[in-house]
């Protein structure tokens, strides 16, 4: 078989898996920063195969190999301590196509090199973009919990207040919570101002 | 009986140390340590280095494991089919990749000699 489609996952499919995740293999269960690069090599049994230049040579940061049991990653963010939040997140993607994909890539077989490259190459963007929506909405589901993210949110809402009662730009007052909480969480600010959205958190917190 | 790498990465994995933390403590590569966990390269042969293995992974000169660990090191060997034989079942599907877009025919051409490499 050489063809795969895109399971349709829905969003809080997702968010169960990665909380069952959580409680699996996370101790205790709420824990934040989430320790995903030890879970990965020593819970999961993942083997880590760092490789000098591979972003250099391919663009590609990280893959799962679909042995399922390896993880081939670049060796400069791997060992790069300014890159860690990065590292960390890859991790939790390359994990989200573990929990979320392992069926669709334990059925495809390739007869040779020549067939694989033929089968990438046809792979149609928009399922490729929705096997990597999927990986990616786990990563910020497991590293981002919904609660812990409302209580990071809560500790700052002095700071908030203050905020509004200086200027009226919600975005730019998202980004700068964003930036003060992230480490906490040790991912990216990015990571945690798109959390923001996708939980739909921002209106609900009347603060 | 385990090989030398397959014994080594017990070892670590028993103490919760992950590969990163182990080499920044031995000051070994990670790329090649990992090959040798997976009996792809060879198990290091002086002293010196097996001596840097044993204090980072807690065992002691006179220990069972670094008796064992040592003598896996003194057999251990490559057998030249496993350099390319599974390489197809490595293949990966997906890639966590820098600009978001799916690799190029050139690009996926580099990740096979990358894995063969590896």
């Amino acid at each position: 078989m050489t063809n795969i489609l895109p399971p349709r996952l829905s969003w809080d499919h997702i968010r169960d898996e990665a909380e069952k995740f959580r409680q699996e293999y996370v101790r205790p269960p709420d824990k934040i920063p989430v320790p995903i690069i030890e879970i990965a090599e020593i819970d999961l049994n993942i083997r880590i195969n760092p490789q000098p230049g591979l972003r250099h040579r391919s663009d590609v940061e990280a893959f799962l190999e679909s042995d399922l049991r390896t993880l081939c990653i670049d060796q400069d963010l791997y060992e790069d301590p300014r890159q860690e939040k990065r590292l960390r997140f890859t991790f939790a993607h390359e994990i989200g196509h573990l929990i979320l994909h392992r069926i669709e890539i334990s059925q495809i077989q390739f007869a040779g090199i020549e067939e694989w490259v033929d089968f990438r190459i046809k792979m149609k963007e928009e399922d490729n973009r929705w096997f990597e929506s999927q990986a990616y909405e786990f990563a910020g589901r497991l590293l981002v919990p919904r609660n812990q993210l409302i209580d990071k949110i809560k500790e700052k809402s002095d700071g908030i207040q203050k905020y509004r009662d200086i200027a009226d730009d919600e975005e730019a007052l998202k980004d700068a919570i964003s930036k003060l909480i992230c480490d906490d969480f040790f991912v990216s600010a990015a990571v945690i101002y798109r959390r923001i959205n996708a939980e739909k958190i921002w209106d609900e917190l009347s603060m | 009986m385990a090989s030398f790498g397959e014994y080594a990465r017990n070892l670590r994995l028993e103490r919760r140390i992950t590969l990163r933390e182990f080499c920044r403590t031995t000051g070994l590569d990670p790329s090649n340590w990992s090959k040798t966990e997976r009996g792809l390269h060879p198990a290091p042969r002086t002293k010196e280095v097996l001596n840097s293995v044993a204090e980072a992974l807690g065992l002691g000169n006179d220990s069972e494991e670094y008796l064992t660990l040592k003598e896996l090191a003194a057999v251990s060997h490559i057998p030249s089919e496993l350099v390319d034989s599974n390489l197809v079942n490595r293949l990966p599907i997906f890639f966590r990749t820098i600009r978001g877009e799916k690799p190029t025919t050139r690009e996926l051409r580099e990740i096979v000699k990358i894995l063969r490499e590896s």
